[in-house]
């Protein structure tokens, strides 16, 4: 190949590399109200801000990867703002002490979120790895906004409530999907 | 590029945009003759023509997460270029009016003419102001406006260009009619 069209390759590279981050930006219009309902709801800014800084990050490198990665994003982010919505709504109606303790809510919250990923791909019949950890990586990272008002605890209830459906449902799919195979 | 490869094109281009990397190198060996070719044709093979193109093909990978895989790859990568080509011909047409307009004022303000070319020089000029004169008001006004760098009226840039062309326009064809020989 002739050097300049090597160098014109490596260009277009560089100017499609960036083409899909600026693409994948849009996204943080959907993240950034969440965090700032979640600092001012929340009262743990350094906590809202830390899990928005790594949602923000994840989603935007999901979508500049592309392919199964980027396909999960969309569907993991309304999950995940779902749950998000749930800690939020009983923080606001003073309700949120009253529904047990945080761990407790969080995990109840978590499997909800879970089923519902477990729902998603079972109707979308994806059995790529990559498209499942987007899905769970964006309902987390999303939900987890909504519970950084019950802490540590309540973020890993969040957690193990969402892989405990998910898990199960998705090795179903695989095994259902490679004896069709 | 012939019916197979139209539609490999239409193929690669929607892999591409969906953040599949695999697709890169088919796509610019597809695409980079098609769009240097067009440049070429549409500029006359001037020098710029390269540049054109290189400039296109940059446009199209940087847009090419953008692409929507129901349209056809070839129409829209040839739409990038064509707007190129006009962008770059758009750009030649105004330097070249501001070089017209510079080298009036430096011959009518360089001193090294001698006596003879002179006199022919402000024969020249005092037939281009009659022929000027004869205009109506608003295309004299223009002129003035245009090549004494007075204040541009309010009105858009490319408006104003075309207003500049159709006089120096009306101009030649005076011009032509009382002293071409």
């Amino acid at each position: 190949m002739h050097a300049n069209t090597e160098k014109l390759m490596i260009d277009a590279r560089r100017a499609y590399e960036l083409g899909r981050v600026r693409s994948a930006l849009p996204v943080l219009k959907w993240i950034l109200p969440l965090v700032a309902v979640s600092i001012a709801i929340c009262g743990e800014p350094v906590a809202s801000l830390s899990l928005g800084a790594l949602l923000s990050v994840t989603s935007v490198y999901f979508l500049w990867r592309g392919q199964k990665l980027g396909q999960g994003v969309q569907a993991g982010l309304v999950i995940g703002t779902a749950t998000f919505l749930i800690p939020i709504f009983a923080e606001v109606t003073g309700k949120c002490c009253a529904l047990g303790s945080h761990a407790v809510l969080c995990s109840t919250l978590g499997l909800v979120a879970g089923a519902a990923v477990g729902y998603h791909i079972l109707k979308v019949r994806e059995t790529e790895g990559r498209y499942l950890l987007s899905v769970t990586a964006m309902t987390i990272l999303t939900a987890s906004l909504g519970c950084a008002i019950l802490g540590l605890s309540g973020t890993a209830g969040l957690v193990i409530g969402v892989l405990i459906p998910t898990i199960p449902v998705y090795a179903v799919l695989k095994t259902r999907y490679q004896n069709q195979v | 590029m012939n019916g197979s490869q139209y539609e490999d094109l239409n193929r690669q281009m929607a892999k591409l945009a969906d953040g599949d990397r695999s697709a890169f190198e088919p796509i610019f060996e597809l695409v980079w003759p098609s769009v240097k070719n067009f440049a070429e044709r549409a500029l006359n093979n001037s020098p710029d023509a390269e540049d054109a193109a290189q400039s296109a093909l940059l446009k199209i990978f940087a847009q090419a997460s953008g692409y929507k895989k129901e349209l056809d790859a070839l129409p829209w990568i040839l739409t990038v270029t064509a707007f190129e080509c006009k962008t770059i011909r758009q750009k030649h047409t105004r330097r070249r009016e501001q070089g017209a307009m510079d080298l009036v004022i430096d011959q009518a303000t360089d001193n090294s003419l001698n006596s003879e070319e002179i006199l022919i020089e402000k024969d020249l000029y005092a037939a281009l102001n009659k022929v000027i004169e004869s205009l109506p008001l608003s295309d004299q006004e223009t002129i003035k406006v245009a090549f004494e760098r007075k204040e541009r009226p309010n009105i858009p840039p490319a408006t104003f260009r075309k207003r500049v062309e159709r006089t120096i326009k009306k101009i030649e064809t005076l011009w032509s009619e009382n002293y071409a020989r």
